[in-house]
């Protein structure tokens, strides 16, 4: 990781959450295809990976990619969440809060950001791919801060420590147990854990990346 | 599969360690070990995993010449060989073993201190995500923030909420808690992950079990405390059991040139202030001479010298009842370790009178009195004394006359150490003394003022005796239809308050399905059927 330079943490992050957002979508051979790559961009930071503690998650997932076969997730994509009884991939499947509330907080959350959902997608706002993609998106925005004024970073590090704390923290872990539930030895499972235990690690992360901004001088360092 | 991994270079340091013996002893006294003698282990962390490459173990024990300072390293390490880093055991050899005694003696210390960590790790359940909190032993700054080789993580504890009790007002574990980390709010118990100092005090003292921090879960200190007074056997001479604090573990009184007797074994805890009576006497029920508490070397943060020390008081005054010497527990203070001058008693453990070891998980809340009863069993089988004392691990409730059943006492109590038992002749409160820590809750719920009494004592009659009855009355049955609706004593409370009140007939005389009728007929109703039922009826 010292190697890799400054703002490799960033970008550590952009990558893992770009990685989660694509395999949370239905598995079609070009987003396996942008899983594979991604996951090879991020074998480069095993190193840093290890450094974390969803990195046994993260070493099952991989190989699950590496391995195949991929046409089995197909299946497994479907039985887990398009047919019912099914374990949605969204928020509102397990918020205590109003669906409606957690749509609109999502949409201000993406507005504040400077960032839309695009008709395209065809994924609602609270949808996991979606919220992971979000997350993706603040931490491209703090690798680019972290080369300019440390004012940036940390305005996007509270965003990002808003968004994981109102948002992924509450639910993925509960997502991932019902995942477990529903077919214990899917890949899907094992995916799901891994984004449980990263968006929980990742708030770690974010809380002592504020800290150090807080105590730390706002001299830029060069990427 | 367990395996054990030893630095070689613990054949140097000092006398050194026979790791050859302790590798064979361990292999053929725990069946699922895998011993290795790592070349430098201590200085290349990186040689973990291409040592277990070819085993998958499932548990992991590390023997090391110093307690490791690049915890981070570790950890990359750990994981890098598929396992928890959360649930690896690493055991300073060096300082326990083989700079502090002679190579017969840090062998054999070596051996059990190895058996007993390995007891540790088979014994702790998979942590969770959410358990693992990272922690800055460096000085925090941006460039350490971008390269992550600092970063190690230490568990935090997290509250099972089927089993926590905070729904029925249960906050023992936030009264516990030295840094206010745990408070509950709308029945559920929240941890301010970054106050927590994961000192274990909420494990203790929650009487569910419901708070699980990894590494200091009562299941694996008993199984540490057992291996390892099983493997030290008499060759170390009597075996001492030091509970040591994680912040100066392994310091034995090795300060200037001080060292300890070959047969204190250090059994490291979070907080020794997380140590119950209950550990401290189970430990000499399980075999051991005697019991020290060892706070940290340069005091507890938290201040907690005063509990422990009350702690020891009390565990004291049960040794008295036993008939066995006081000093068999013994609390050193922080800052310089005399160890030789303490006086710890060197008396044969009460296992070893009593002939068997109590039986497994006594170190566990809700089991505590089972140790207490093979304890006196030792000692005189029908001796029946009590001690009150502000740190008894028990309570025993006591119910004065005129005690409505009215059920807020059990509706409080988050032990079920109070219930209430319906049976045809009527309805009583039953009092389970094994299960009262004591908390107060059920005073404090009482609407009757100065109803309920409770006594921090530990009463070895009322323990044996088990549950009893505190409060009984016969039903009142419904002057209609003749269901038993509440209490005799409480219908005779509410008719007491109610004197002057022109519906209280009603109330003490009917159930709430016919009273709604009569009520009708009272506030003037008149003559008519209401529910169905006629009113006629009810006055027969």
């Amino acid at each position: 990781m010292g190697a890799a330079g400054t703002g490799t943490l960033a970008v550590l992050r952009e990558t893992l959450y770009r990685l989660l957002a694509v395999l949370l979508l239905y598995p079609t051979p070009a987003r396996l295809r942008t899983a594979t790559v991604l996951a090879d961009a991020l074998a480069v930071h095993d190193d840093a990976l290890a450094a974390l503690p969803c990195y046994l998650q993260w070493r099952r997932v991989r190989t699950a990619i590496e391995t195949g076969p991929h046409t089995v997730l197909e299946d497994e994509f479907a039985r887990l969440f398009l047919v019912p009884p099914r374990t949605p991939p969204c928020e509102t499947a397990y918020s205590v809060a109003e669906p409606q509330w957690v749509l609109a907080d999502l949409t201000g959350e993406y507005a504040a950001a400077g960032a839309a959902l695009a008709a395209e997608v065809g994924e609602p706002p609270d949808a996991a791919t979606v919220e992971l993609e979000f997350m993706a998106y603040l931490c491209g925005r703090e690798r680019e801060a972290w080369g300019h004024h440390a004012a940036d970073a940390a305005a996007v590090l509270a965003r990002e420590h808003r968004f994981l704390q109102r948002h992924l923290v509450r639910w993925m872990p509960a997502f991932a147990h019902d995942v477990a539930c529903a077919a214990p030895k899917s890949f899907y499972a094992q995916l799901a854990d891994m984004a449980g235990a990263f968006v929980l690690c990742d708030r770690d992360l974010v809380d002592l990346a504020r800290t150090c901004l807080r105590r730390t001088a706002a001299v830029p360092l060069r990427a | 599969m367990i395996a054990i991994l030893l630095c070689a270079d613990l054949e140097t340091p000092g006398a050194g360690i026979d790791l050859a013996a302790v590798a064979t002893w361990l292999e053929g006294t725990i069946p699922q070990a895998r011993v290795q003698v790592v070349p430098d282990l201590c200085g290349h962390p990186g040689r973990i995993a291409p040592s277990l490459a070819q085993r998958a173990p499932e548990r992991v024990v590390l023997g090391l010449c110093t307690r490791p300072r690049a915890r981070a390293d570790l950890q990359r390490a750990m994981r890098r060989a598929g396992l928890d880093p959360l649930l690896v055991e690493t055991v300073d050899l060096g300082a326990c073993a083989a700079r502090a005694h002679p190579r017969a003696h840090a062998t054999a210390r070596a051996r059990a201190l190895l058996a007993g960590a390995a007891a540790r790790a088979c014994t702790a359940q998979p942590t969770r995500p959410e358990q693992a909190r990272p922690v800055a032993r460096v000085p925090l700054s941006r460039r350490a923030l971008l390269h992550l080789a600092w970063l190690d993580y230490e568990s935090v504890p997290v509250v099972a909420a089927d089993r926590c009790r905070a729904g029925r007002g249960c906050a023992l574990c936030a009264d516990a808690c030295p840094r206010a980390a745990l408070r509950v709010v709308d029945g559920t118990v929240e941890l301010d992950r970054q106050t927590c100092t994961a000192c274990g005090l909420c494990v203790t003292a929650c009487p569910s079990g419901a708070v699980e921090l990894p590494g200091a879960m009562p299941a694996q200190i008993e199984a540490q405390l057992a291996a390892l007074l099983e493997a030290a056997g008499s060759e170390l001479g009597p075996p001492v059991i030091v509970f040591t604090c994680r912040h100066s573990p392994g310091d034995l009184g090795t300060r200037r040139g001080e060292t300890h007797p070959p047969g204190w074994l250090p059994v490291e805890v979070p907080c020794v202030a997380m140590v119950p009576p209950a550990w401290l006497l189970g430990t000499l029920a399980l075999g051991a001479a005697g019991v020290v508490v060892l706070p940290a070397a340069a005091g507890c943060p938290d201040g907690t010298a005063a509990q422990v020390a009350a702690r020891v008081d009390y565990c004291r005054a049960v040794l008295r009842r036993l008939g066995e010497p006081p000093e068999r527990v013994t609390a050193l203070p922080a800052g310089n370790r005399p160890a030789r001058r303490t006086g710890v008693s060197a008396a044969p453990g009460l296992a070893a009178a009593a002939g068997p070891r109590p039986s497994e998980g006594f170190l566990a809340p809700g089991s505590w009195a089972r140790l207490f009863l093979h304890l006196a069993s030792v000692s005189d089988p029908t001796a029946a004394w009590h001690i009150a004392h502000p740190h008894s691990p028990f309570g025993v409730v006591d119910v004065g006359p005129g005690c409505t059943l009215c059920g807020s006492c059990v509706r409080a109590c988050p032990t079920d150490a109070l219930t209430l038992a319906h049976d045809a002749a009527g309805v009583a409160v039953v009092f389970a003394p094994a299960l009262c820590v004591g908390c107060g809750r059920c005073v404090s719920a009482c609407p009757e003022a100065g109803m309920l009494r409770l006594e921090r004592v530990t009463d070895l009659a009322r323990l044996r005796a088990g549950p009893a009855t505190l409060a009984h009355s016969p039903h009142r049955r419904c002057a209609h239809c003749g269901a038993a609706f509440a209490a005799e004593a409480m219908v005779g409370r509410i008719a007491a308050l109610l004197a002057d009140v022109a519906t209280a007939d009603v109330v003490t005389r009917y159930c709430p399905d016919c009273r709604a009728v009569a009520g009708g007929r009272l506030s003037g109703g008149g003559p008519g059927v209401r529910g169905g039922i006629p009113l006629a009826a009810l006055e027969g």
